[in-house]
């Protein structure tokens, strides 16, 4: 178990101690039922709580920031005594995280993970992650048990600069294998700096995605993990997606539910998850979810364990790519290249420059610090139809004292475009510090062409669909067409956006989600898809969607009920 | 027991025919053509009028698994605790070779040798009595007769009173339901009838079970052989509780598409008629694919993938290409293929062989389905090479 300080005396106690045994698990039972009924009230995807950003924070860089949050924890951890949860020091953790994501220089650390399908059938790995810049991370997932005849689950990743090498076994729907499911080894090259299709698993190293934009997560006792100090929060699944992704994203795993509880355990010091335990939350949709799996999961333990066993913050192994045992290769297309001054100058160490080639060339800069990175692409022959590098969908224009920019949802990327370039600036780091960048940059933004779907002028003329006139929390909703269909953007507080679109037509398409449910929305029924955060009804021979991956199934609804027929 | 299995098949078609009655009413698919990826008009109907004001309930469930229902287990099924009516349907490809007007005028005959590839599915005796009041006489008629789908109706240009040559025997049209009460099949028969033409093979239950669903799709998993996988859906969750839910019901793929007749010439390949493919096919320049030849309703829609993919620097996502218009039966099945109307195509099928899970990049995935083209990667059997066209793009 993760969750619960137990000191080590008292561990041997427990040991021998049936009533005490009970006593503990009993406790635990309760804390269980008080914790899911809390977390029960949260969203399917990301919390509610999204909504009430602390993003207070004064522009400015990483370091001064990192340095008094860090220097609060240590205080805090200090005078506490840390006999239990400490709310206040857990509201720190999301801030801490994102100004704290310069101070990890190198780490190497060894961890076991305890996989559990349903009761005695069990999978235990043993993983070793290695870290000594953004762009030259390993890690090695090594099954050392598991049910007999069930396919090899060992996964490798490693990101050196520009290539990057994965291998694991082949996935099979089945855990105990498919014909002709050799196991896989694919090496990119050419492989662009902090690339988004050949990722490295920084949020194993500091969990900046999970924690970006979120608010205060429920704090959960301090405990020791590897010999040290750890700080607890309680998420859902959802919410810690990008770390779990990191760390399961080759093999083959079982399911993770997003509703489920995850207790993260992050280095007091130095915020790398130690410690992650994810613990099955009773709802009638999970338990249809696991039936279809076959997996049996109990409210009262976690299915899903990582626990590290040491972890070091120096030295460690050569991180280097070796070739030759049966790779396939992909060339995803950018060569470092010598490209002059760059047209701004972060406060990080430039640590890449070179060109993307393909059929809309973009010069590509990168700067890093510790985990953190800011990264610049800049295109001289894009003509749309759409902002260049927007894969996200919806933004919202933000004005900059040069012209206008676009912000994407989540806040991770500044988009903008001019009359001779277009230019992306994303990062791990805080908005507040890309638009500094951006500011930086001084380039004339220009609001998009009207028809490009980025676009904020309004093109409903001889248009009679539904429109949301009365939607609190958002900005004031602009629809326009795209095609055939009605597109209304919504963009709230933080990363809350949604996007309604309708076209004509009698019945939904066949659902994509294997996971798909009817609800009622509307006074009609409609389906839900959860992998897709995404509402889809039929009224008055419309077809109707409200498709978010922040907002919750309930949100959804509401955001629905809002819409009326002028 | 059959009694009872009746009584809840009255209560769970109620369900059904309810909810097809408002989910399909003016049941239309978007028309097909060259401009489908950037349509210019938006002009909803307006007399459609979906009245159903709760979620359909769970007691309605559908159960089907790939390549056909395992012997024993509609009989399974209907043992379990909770369940109170089990309804098979079984489902086959009939060649169908003349149809014919109330007058007895020809309507459609295909080239000499060749036949039209027919879904007909094979209702039991019990369905006929658990339809509500509105479509009994329908069903009661099916005795030697057969019932058509709007969709097919559209498709045949045929109504009540018209006639339908399947496997040489001439069988009188009885009726003319919503696609959703008949499953989205072409055509429907009684079993009897079905034994007849050949439509033998169970494809999926329908289920009227009270009680918890979770419980209830592990019994299920158990009722199955080690490693057959089964859907379970409820009215909602997808538009057609039919088997091969996740895709287009092929009535409507020959809506949208044309229908053609074809003529076998072995290995599992197939002869179109030579017609349908000069009105239907296009080859074309489609970025990182090069000359395609695919349906020219979906051409827009996947150049514009595409090219999308190109743009954003995300070619090398594209490995291997493995054709769009292929005319040939699915694999190991008496099915057509999606590709044979080229609506379909296969990706990097190297690294996604089918029956294994995927390779497929996320973005790739993504941006096929948003230009409408579903992934089999998360089908009962995956497909993960494989993206099939079944609705316009959503931006």
């Amino acid at each position: 178990m993760v969750d619960g300080e137990v000191a080590p005396g008292v561990d041997v106690h427990l040991e021998s101690c049936a009533d005490c045994q009970q006593f503990l698990a009993d406790v635990e039972q309760l804390r269980r039922a008080v914790r899911i009924e809390s977390v029960g009230s949260l969203p399917d995807l990301a919390p509610r709580i999204l909504a009430r950003l602390p993003r207070s924070r004064p522009s400015g860089w990483l370091a001064p920031a990192a340095g008094a949050l860090v220097g609060l924890v240590i205080g805090l951890l200090v005078t506490g005594g840390w006999t239990g949860p400490n709310p206040t020091l857990a509201a720190t953790v999301p801030e801490s995280v994102m100004a704290g994501q310069a101070q990890v220089d190198r780490l190497v650390g060894r961890f076991q993970v305890v996989e559990r399908i349903r009761p005695g059938v069990t999978r235990t790995y043993q993983g070793e992650l290695a870290f000594r810049s953004p762009e030259s991370v390993s890690l090695t997932v090594t099954q050392s048990s598991g049910p007999p005849g069930w396919l090899e689950n060992s996964t490798l990743l490693i990101v050196d600069d520009d290539e990057a090498l994965a291998a694991g076994p082949f996935p099979c729907p089945s855990f105990d294998g498919c014909a002709g499911a050799d196991p896989f080894r694919k090496l990119t090259v050419g492989r662009d700096p902090f690339s988004i299709v050949t990722p490295a698993p920084l949020d194993l190293v500091v969990p900046v995605d999970v924690f970006r934009n979120s608010d205060e997560p429920p704090a959960l006792p301090i405990r020791v993990i590897a010999g040290r100090e750890v700080i607890g929060v309680e998420l859902t699944a959802g919410q810690t997606r990008p770390l779990l992704d990191a760390l399961f994203g080759l093999g083959n795993w079982r399911d993770i539910h997003d509703t489920d509880v995850v207790d993260l355990w992050l280095d007091r010091e130095y915020l790398i998850p130690l410690g992650l335990a994810v613990v099955a939350v009773q709802s009638d949709d999970r338990a249809v979810w696991s039936a279809r799996r076959g997996y049996v999961d109990p409210a009262s333990s976690p299915y899903l364990e990582l626990t590290y066993h040491d972890v070091s913050f120096a030295g460690g192994p050569e991180i280097k790519i070796e070739v030759g045992a049966g790779e396939t290769t992909v060339d995803a297309g950018y060569r470092p290249a010598e490209l002059g001054e760059a047209p701004v100058s972060p406060d990080m160490p430039m640590v890449a420059a070179g060109r993307l080639e393909g059929v809309v060339p973009a010069d590509v800069w990168a700067w890093s610090d510790g985990r953190a990175w800011i990264r610049l692409d800049r295109a001289a022959s894009w003509e749309g139809p759409g902002l260049f590098g927007n894969l996200e969908g919806v933004v919202t224009p933000v004005t900059l004292p040069h012209g206008t920019g676009y912000r994407a949802a989540d806040g991770s990327a500044i988009y903008i475009h001019a009359a001779d370039q277009d230019l992306v600036i994303s990062g791990s780091v805080d908005y507040e510090v890309l638009l500094e960048v951006t500011e930086a940059l001084a380039v004339p933004g220009q609001p998009v062409p009207a028809d490009w779907p980025e676009s904020t002028a309004g093109l409903t003329e001889g248009v009679d669909l539904f429109v949301a006139t009365d939607l609190g929390g958002f900005t004031p909703p602009i629809a326009k067409k795209v095609g055939e269909a009605l597109v209304i953007d919504l963009v709230g507080s933080g990363s809350r956006a949604a996007r309604i679109t309708q076209q004509p037509g009698g019945f939904l398409r066949p659902p994509f989600d294997p996971d798909a449910r009817a609800v009622a929305v509307r006074g009609t029924v409609g389906r839900f898809s959860p992998s897709l955060g995404l509402l889809e009804w039929a009224e008055a021979g419309v077809v109707i969607s409200v498709a978010s991956e922040q907002l919750s199934l309930a949100e959804l609804i509401d955001i629905a009920d809002a819409l009326e027929r002028p | 027991m059959r009694r009872a299995l009746r009584f809840g098949l009255g209560v769970l078609v109620g369900v059904l025919v309810g909810a097809a009655a408002a989910l399909t009413a003016g049941l239309t698919v978007p028309p097909v053509s060259s401009t489908i990826a950037t349509p210019t008009t938006l002009a909803p109907a307006t007399s459609l009028s979906p009245t159903l004001t709760e979620p359909l309930p769970a007691s309605l469930l559908l159960v089907w698994t790939s390549g056909g229902l395992p012997d024993g287990l509609a009989a399974g099924v209907a043992s379990l605790s909770g369940v109170s009516a089990v309804a098979q349907v079984n489902a086959d490809l009939v060649a169908l070779t003349d149809t014919r007007d109330l007058k007895g005028g020809l309507v459609g005959r295909p080239d000499e040798g060749m036949y039209f590839p027919v879904e007909v599915a094979a209702f039991d005796e019990s369905m006929a009595e658990v339809v509500p009041v509105e479509w009994q006489g329908e069903v009661e008629s099916l005795a030697d007769g057969v019932l058509l789908t709007e969709t097919s109706a559209r498709v045949r240009r045929l109504g009540v009173g018209g006639t339908l040559t399947l496997e040489g025997d001439d069988l009188r049209v009885e009726g003319v339901l919503p696609d959703v009460v008949l499953g989205g099949a072409e055509v429907v028969v009684s079993v009897g009838t079905g034994e007849r033409l050949g439509v033998e093979t169970p494809r999926y239950l329908l289920v009227t079970f009270d009680g918890d669903r979770a419980q209830f799709e592990s019994q299920v998993r158990e009722l199955l052989p080690p490693g057959l996988p089964a859907r379970v859906r409820a009215p909602g969750e997808t538009p057609f509780l039919r088997h091969g839910d996740a895709v287009l019901p092929q009535a409507i793929i020959k809506d949208s598409f044309g229908e053609f007749a074809i003529r076998e010439v072995g290995g599992g390949d197939l002869e179109l008629d030579r017609a349908w493919r000069e009105a239907n096919l296009i080859t074309d320049e489609v970025a990182l694919l090069g000359q395609v030849t695919c349906h020219v309703g979906v051409m827009s829609a996947l150049q514009s993938a595409m090219t999308e993919l190109e743009q954003a620097n995300l070619g090398f996502l594209v490995e291997t290409f493995h054709g769009c218009w292929n005319p040939r039966f699915i694999g190991g099945a008496r099915s057509i293929s999606r590709h044979a109307w080229g609506v379909a195509v296969d990706i990097n099928y190297q690294a996604n062989v089918t029956g294994q899970t995927t390779t497929q990049d996320a973005r790739l995935v993504e941006t096929m389905e948003r230009w409408g083209f579903t992934w089999g990667g998360n089908w009962l059997v995956p497909d993960a090479a494989h993206f099939e066209w079944v609705s316009p793009p959503l931006p």
